[in-house]
């Protein structure tokens, strides 16, 4: 999943950034409103968060020309006002939820985490697909087995595609939404990746859940339409 | 704690007591002149009825009075006497301690009156009228008499009068005790009558919020004598209000400051205990101390701010000619120190003074300068400082002139708002946007007009004085 920092304190946009980068996540982060607006435009991010007192251009009207742009991402507003009409203000002006100055950062995790699984319409923290278990709030995956050992790479990989099962997804949409804009992406990167996860997956009994669709990208089918959960059936 | 309705009380009854004791006094004087005087006039009627009844057609003298000459029968002792001592008749009681008049040089008609005492010693009042024998008109001239000079005495008791006076004294202090029970019960009453309008004006204020007025909670109640106290009240509210928002706002102001400072120092700690990499570790103990420094710049700013409006808690030497204050100041400037480049002008009357204490001028001048110093660009991109020192009738004024600057006319009413920054200091933290608070706290505490206005050619003017 790839967010978007926008936060003029470089101390707390550089931890933030850390933090979420060492939770899985492909961080981009900029200092000011005019950047943040032109990141947003460019590239389609699983989630936003937007400070809202920064300089050039404070975060509300970034919020409201993103929108008005058509811009679908997700949008967390960071702010040190607290009073309800700035939360009502800053919700109307189209952001998905909005976190008081100070917070922990476990709470704008597991806020980033909901808003994530929410943008692609799933409620629930833990996927199944058959025998597999995709918890995507402790970021592991398991089996009846145990847990299988994924990178945090891989585990994005997985993710991404299970909040998108039924779905074919592109080589070039895993790339911008695994890796920052930072990452030097290997023609292989995402191949290399799911090569990896198949064999993890196989190791622990779980075979054909990532399907290869040639020329168009990789697909997990929903629950109950996997192969795997076919040939049960039958 | 004293007591109105107790000091009125005291006061007025007092002063009726007072008025009473003396209207009392000049009645009693009053009466007992008037009635010595009913007295008097009583002795010398009879006296001269009885002088009518002394004829010397015949010799000797006679008193043509045949009755009985005692005290019970005539109510007065009577002695009746020539010029030459000698006694005609005389009451048997008449004191002998009496004396005798005759001698006296006074003309015919004339009197006078004496105390004196009866035998038994009762006070009395003794008349002495200086008369001439009666004669008959109608008489042929060798008898009709010689007109003898003659002495007719008359002593009366002056315990009728006396008990008149007392009667009168008793009635004054009956009346007067019963006048002072009727003024305090008046008093009683017409004072708490009286204080009803307070009591109103207690309970209006007991229901007032800060965002209402005791004009409107007391309404029709108030009383001409409750006007200005209830103007005087509101106008407290008002200020107390203000007071109150300000401190709000200067709370509420911290607060924000403090938010992104608090939530950079969770945010590391947080991602450090969670991902506990040596270098991560190091990194955010290097920050979090540069944020507590942070922090402890803003204390130290917040309280310069408190302190600012203060009064100075000792008398203080005041700051005097301000012209050699902005020279000094701006030569120790760090902002000047550090080269910022702009065009600095000082101009001004040397003579120029203010009665504010040096310390307190000392840092609004200093904040002044080094705010129009930071933000002016260098002289090469037109970057100017003037600073105005301009004498007055009452205080001197204080004009620091910088531009160009990068406000609007909306902006530059708010610079003396505590933690407002222009956003190209938002995100600096040595900036905290509390310099010009603390000038304007300064002007205020000290009785200082203070203006920020934008002019034409984006310059921003800063007006400290009268």
């Amino acid at each position: 999943m790839r967010l978007l920092i926008v936060e003029d304190s470089t101390r707390l946009r550089e931890s933030l950034a850390d933090g979420l980068t060492s939770s899985g996540y492909a961080v981009d982060a900029v200092a000011d409103g005019q950047q943040g607006l032109a990141y947003a435009r460019a590239t389609e991010y699983d989630l936003i968060v937007l400070d809202v007192m920064l300089p050039e251009l404070d975060g509300l009207s970034v919020l409201d020309r993103f929108r008005k742009a058509g811009g679908r991402s997700p949008v967390l507003l960071l702010s040190a006002r607290d009073r309800v009409e700035h939360r009502v203000e800053g919700l109307r002006a189209g952001a998905d939820d909005y976190l008081v100055k100070p917070f922990a950062f476990a709470e704008l995790l597991a806020r980033v985490e909901a808003l994530c699984r929410r943008s692609r319409g799933v409620p629930a923290p833990a996927l199944r697909f058959g025998a597999l278990e995709a918890d995507l709030a402790a970021r592991e995956a398991r089996t009846l087995s145990g847990r299988v050992p994924l990178t945090p790479r891989e585990f994005a990989v997985l993710e991404f595609l299970c909040l998108n099962a039924g779905r074919v997804v592109s080589r070039a949409d895993l790339e911008e939404h695994i890796y920052d804009a930072n990452h030097q992406v290997w023609s292989n990167a995402v191949d290399g990746a799911i090569a990896g996860i198949r064999k993890k997956l196989g190791a622990a009994g779980i075979t054909g859940l990532i399907e290869t669709r040639r020329g168009s990208g990789y697909l997990i089918r929903p629950p109950g339409e996997s192969r795997a959960d076919q040939k049960a059936r039958a | 704690m004293t007591s109105i309705r107790a000091s009125l009380l005291t006061w007025i009854l007092g002063g009726v007591a007072g008025a009473q004791v003396v209207a009392g006094v000049a009645i009693a004087v009053i009466a007992q002149a008037g009635l010595t005087s009913l007295h008097d006039a009583a002795l010398l009627a009879r006296a001269r009825t009885f002088a009518s009844l002394v004829t010397d057609e015949h010799d000797p003298i006679e008193f043509d009075y045949y009755g009985p000459l005692g005290e019970s029968n005539l109510g007065v002792l009577v002695r009746v006497g020539t010029a030459d001592g000698t006694v005609i008749a005389a009451s048997p009681e008449w004191p002998e301690t009496a004396g005798n008049p005759a001698g006296t040089r006074l003309a015919p008609g004339e009197h006078r009156f004496l105390d004196t005492r009866t035998a038994d010693g009762r006070v009395a009042r003794r008349l002495v009228l200086y008369s001439t024998a009666s004669t008959d008109p109608e008489a042929p001239p060798e008898d009709r008499g010689r007109n003898t000079p003659i002495i007719v005495e008359v002593i009366g008791d002056s315990a009728p009068v006396a008990r008149a006076h007392r009667a009168l004294l008793v009635a004054l202090g009956l009346g007067g005790a019963i006048g002072l029970i009727a003024a305090f019960v008046a008093i009683w009453l017409g004072v708490g009558r009286a204080l009803v309008p307070l009591a109103r004006l207690r309970d209006a204020v007991d229901r007032i919020d800060p965002e209402s007025r005791v004009q409107g909670a007391l309404g029709s109640a108030q009383t001409v004598e409750l006007r200005p106290i209830v103007g005087a009240l509101d106008a407290l509210l008002a200020r107390l209000k203000a007071a109150v928002d300000r401190e709000r706002r200067m709370t509420s102001s911290i607060a924000h400051e403090l938010r992104t400072p608090i939530a950079e120092l969770r945010t590391l700690t947080d991602v450090a205990a969670r991902w506990p990499e040596p270098e991560r570790q190091r990194r955010a103990v290097g920050q979090a101390a540069d944020i507590a420094r942070e922090m402890q710049s803003l204390l130290e700013a917040v309280l310069a701010l408190a302190r600012a409006g203060e009064p100075a808690s000792s008398p203080q030497e005041a700051a005097g000619e301000i012209l050699p204050l902005v020279v000094s100041i701006l030569e120790r400037s760090q902002a000047a120190r550090s080269g910022v480049g702009a065009l600095c002008v000082i101009s001004g009357d040397e003579s120029a003074r203010w009665d504010i204490p040096k310390g307190a001028a000392q840092i609004l001048i200093r904040n002044l300068l080094e705010n129009a110093l930071e933000y002016t660009p260098p002289a090469a991109q037109g970057g100017f400082v003037a600073i105005r020192v301009i004498p007055g009738a009452v205080c001197a004024r204080l004009e620091v002139e910088n531009g160009p600057v990068s406000l609007t006319p909306e902006q530059a009413g708010l610079l003396f708002e505590p933690f407002w920054r222009a956003d190209e200091a938002r995100s600096d933290r040595n900036h905290r946007g509390l310099g010009l608070s603390i000038v304007a706290a300064i002007a205020d505490a000290h009785g200082l007009t203070r203006s920020a206005v934008l002019m034409a050619h984006r310059r921003l003017v800063i007006s400290i004085g009268m």
